[in-house]
């Protein structure tokens, strides 16, 4: 069996059902369109995942498309999250309008990480009783957002490799039928995922 | 099967039972062996990835609960305090391979330590001279890849390593540089890993998803490659998978007669057998035998002592990484190849007892990594945005170190039954309460500097600690809860692993370790179960089993 076939026999939805959260990597593995987030949410979340991860060697969280992750994960087995990812995305946009006149995605740089700053220290004011706690959101927020940066693209981030082509993981080995001693020790280079 | 009477119910199939198994059915014993997880195998294994793995430990355990808290009195929450596997081959298909044999003085810490408050440490009944021919087994069954002699420190063995030690990478060799420049002795961590095709199994393909992920070559050692294929293969071991024990039954003696488990559609079933050897792990075996009342037993079976389920014992984990001015290749080859041992003896001059192994671990897993971004970062800077980016960007320039720490045993460090937590299937969760004896957090605070002094004198640009001490966590290795002991009074288990209270019943998952050792547990495990088969096989006729 040459790598091809082997990746064709073992991949896709038999994958999908073996590993963790085999709804969200099925819907993941289906469409990039949003699934249960609204234009306006996407749009917000894609702009808070590019700030959580900006880009490291042309590429970030927003290029990973980290975003379609966290639709996938609310859409299914994670779905317990999505009422306080909704009221989450709803009052930080509120924030934004109040303190900048524009949403979340609208405001430049530097107000946005501004704006995660003071969620992340919990010190928004008025910030609804329906919405999360701000800190605990946001902790939620980046670890969902690495998740969608670095966890295997099947599951809906990490598109193309794009998260470990930029922090220069070469991807699943074993997937490839592994590597050397030689390149172990370094005598000689490791072929990324990418270049088979 | 429904009247059949087994020899044998062995409930559980990794280091324990799976060797059990192997060994009884080879006898000529008629084994049934009991496994909650699937049959998964190396094909399956392709399908791993980090998220399953390490971060959601879904693959192994899809639906398993704990629930935790550090004290009594206070109500436990649900939480991962244990990382194991539920699979045919148990902890062994996904175990990090690294094999130690215990130090003699690991085998008798109370009388080389004397008494230690707040702590129930005690000696073992068997010395590590009983224990070196078993060790010797377990290292050719499993394959072990290494160097003798190239730790001074270590037990002394009868016997050269099967295979030759894995190729350093180059943070291992950081690491090699470091210690000889501060006059330490570095050597290949033994691994049960192939460095070379062995038997039937392949040589290792250097994948780096080792510690947390089954083998998709079965280059690394398990039960599921080399045991449990052997016992099927005798045609006397009958394989259970996806198959719970619930409920050891007793009989009219006083003496168990079998299991009562919920096989793989749910439906409770009785499976009867003469002898009942449980190796379901530490906190299994002994929610097991808690949920398992009666009126001869009320507080559970093999507990008039009431010591089922206490001294929990789970390593602390002393961790430093360091970052290099040239790729470190951590996500390339087996689980960390180098070690340093100079530490390890107790030393009470250095404000605690006992000691830890040092050995390379491998920064291999992106979002583990990326986890550990503040530890990076340091306190005053936050761990998102740019900050973060830079961080990531170090990826192929860290390497690690970890120190296995022995941690004490405490007798209210214990596996009970949760009050009100139950799961799917209606049955009560081990509720883990576990705090760390100050003890611990010393040693921790000694090999953080020992292993940042290393990466150091090694030529690191940077080195930074990761802290287990302070976060309700357990680990893979969760040891003790069935101590073995002389004492009927103050343990579970004799000499032999069978319990104190009932004849026909045996406990040989890391249940039975009355302290911890500074080195990881399963090579112990496997070499005690070929010993305690011995004795069994031995006693055969007079268990009445055949």
């Amino acid at each position: 069996m040459n790598r091809r076939e082997f990746i064709q026999l073992f991949g896709g939805a038999w994958a999908a059902a073996l590993a963790a959260r085999p709804l969200a990597t099925l819907a993941a593995q289906r469409s990039d369109a949003p699934l249960v987030l609204d234009a306006a949410q996407w749009k917000t979340l894609a702009a808070i995942c590019a700030q959580i991860i900006p880009p490291l060697h042309g590429v970030g969280a927003g290029a990973a498309n980290s975003v379609n992750f966290i639709d996938k994960l609310l859409a299914h087995e994670d779905k317990a999250s999505l009422p306080a990812y909704r009221q989450g995305l709803a009052a930080l946009d509120r924030y934004a309008r109040k303190q900048w006149q524009h949403d979340f995605a609208g405001l430049g740089s530097a107000q946005q990480v501004q704006c995660l700053e003071n969620l992340e220290d919990g010190v928004i004011a008025a910030w609804p009783q329906s919405a999360p706690a701000q800190q605990q959101w946001f902790a939620m927020l980046r670890f969902h957002t690495i998740l969608g940066f670095l966890a295997a693209p099947k599951f809906g981030g990490n598109q193309n490799m794009a998260g470990w082509r930029a922090i220069g993981f070469p991807g699943h080995l074993h997937e490839l039928g592994g590597i050397s001693d030689e390149q172990v020790s370094g005598a000689q280079p490791i072929a990324p995922m990418w270049h088979h | 099967m429904k009247n059949k009477i087994f020899d044998v119910c062995i409930v559980g199939s990794g280091a324990g039972g799976g060797v059990m198994a192997q060994q009884l059915a080879a006898a000529g014993i008629e084994v049934a062996l009991m496994e909650r997880g699937r049959n998964l195998g190396p094909a399956d294994f392709l399908a791993q990835d980090e998220l399953s793995n390490m971060i959601r430990q879904d693959f192994f355990a899809p639906d398993y609960l704990e629930s935790q808290r550090s004290e009594a009195g206070e109500t436990a929450q649900l939480g991962k305090f244990s990382l194991l596997a539920q699979t045919v081959g148990g902890s062994t298909a996904h175990w990090g391979s690294w094999s130690w044999r215990f130090r003699p003085d690991e085998f008798r810490v109370l009388s080389s330590e004397g008494a230690i408050d707040g702590s129930s440490i005690a000696d073992w009944p068997v010395a590590y001279e009983e224990m070196e021919p078993f060790y010797g087994m377990a290292e050719q069954a499993l394959g072990i890849a290494g160097s003798a002699g190239s730790n001074p420190f270590e037990a002394p063995r009868k016997n050269a390593y099967p295979n030759p030690p894995h190729v350093y990478r180059p943070a291992s060799r950081l690491i090699e540089s470091g210690a000889k420049k501060m006059g330490l002795h570095p050597f290949p961590t033994p691994m049960a890993i192939n460095s070379r095709v062995y038997g039937d199994r392949a040589k290792c393909m250097n994948g780096a998803f080792c510690a947390g992920f089954g083998c998709p070559v079965n280059a690394k050692a398990s039960t599921l490659a080399i045991h449990i294929p052997a016992a099927l293969a005798t045609g006397r071991c009958h394989l259970f998978a996806q198959s719970r024990v619930v409920e050891i039954l007793v009989g009219d003696k006083g003496r168990v007669r079998g299991v009562r488990y919920l096989d793989a559609q749910g439906r409770e079933q009785e499976l009867l057998a003469r002898q009942v050897i449980l190796a379901g792990g530490s906190i299994a075996s002994a929610q097991l035998l808690l949920l398992s009342k009666s009126a001869r037993f009320p507080n559970g079976l093999a507990n008039r002592s009431d010591q089922v389920g206490r001294n929990l014992m789970c390593h602390v984990f002393a961790q430093v990484n360091f970052e290099m001015d040239s790729v470190a290749n951590s996500f390339a080859g087996p689980p960390g190849n180098i070690a340093i041992d100079d530490f390890h003896a107790s030393d009470r001059k250095r404000g605690f007892a006992r000691g830890a192994v040092i050995a390379e671990a491998i920064e291999s897993m992106p979002i583990s990594s990326a986890l550990k971004a503040a530890n990076y970062l340091g306190a005053g800077r936050r761990a998102w945005g740019q900050p973060l980016s830079e961080y990531l960007a170090k990826f192929p320039y860290i390497g690690g170190l970890i120190a296995i720490g022995e941690d004490m045993p405490v007798s209210s460090n214990r596996v009970d039954l949760d009050p009100t937590l139950r799961d799917a299937a209606g049955i009560p969760v081990p509720r883990i309460t576990h705090k760390r004896h100050d003890n611990d957090i010393r040693l921790v605070r000694y090999f953080e500097q020992r292993m940042a002094e290393i990466a150091k004198a090694g030529g690191a640009k940077k080195t930074w600690s990761t802290d287990f001490t302070g976060v309700k966590t357990g680990s893979g290795h969760i040891m003790g809860t069935c101590r073995m002991g002389d004492d009927p009074e103050c343990s579970v288990l004799n000499r032999w692993c069978r319990t104190h209270d009932v004849d026909n019943l045996w406990v040989v998952d890391g249940s039975f370790f009355p302290s911890s050792g500074g080195y990881n547990p399963t090579l112990t495990i496997f070499a005690n179960s070929y010993r305690v088969a011995r004795y069994f096989i031995e006693q055969a006729k007079r268990l009445d089993v055949r």
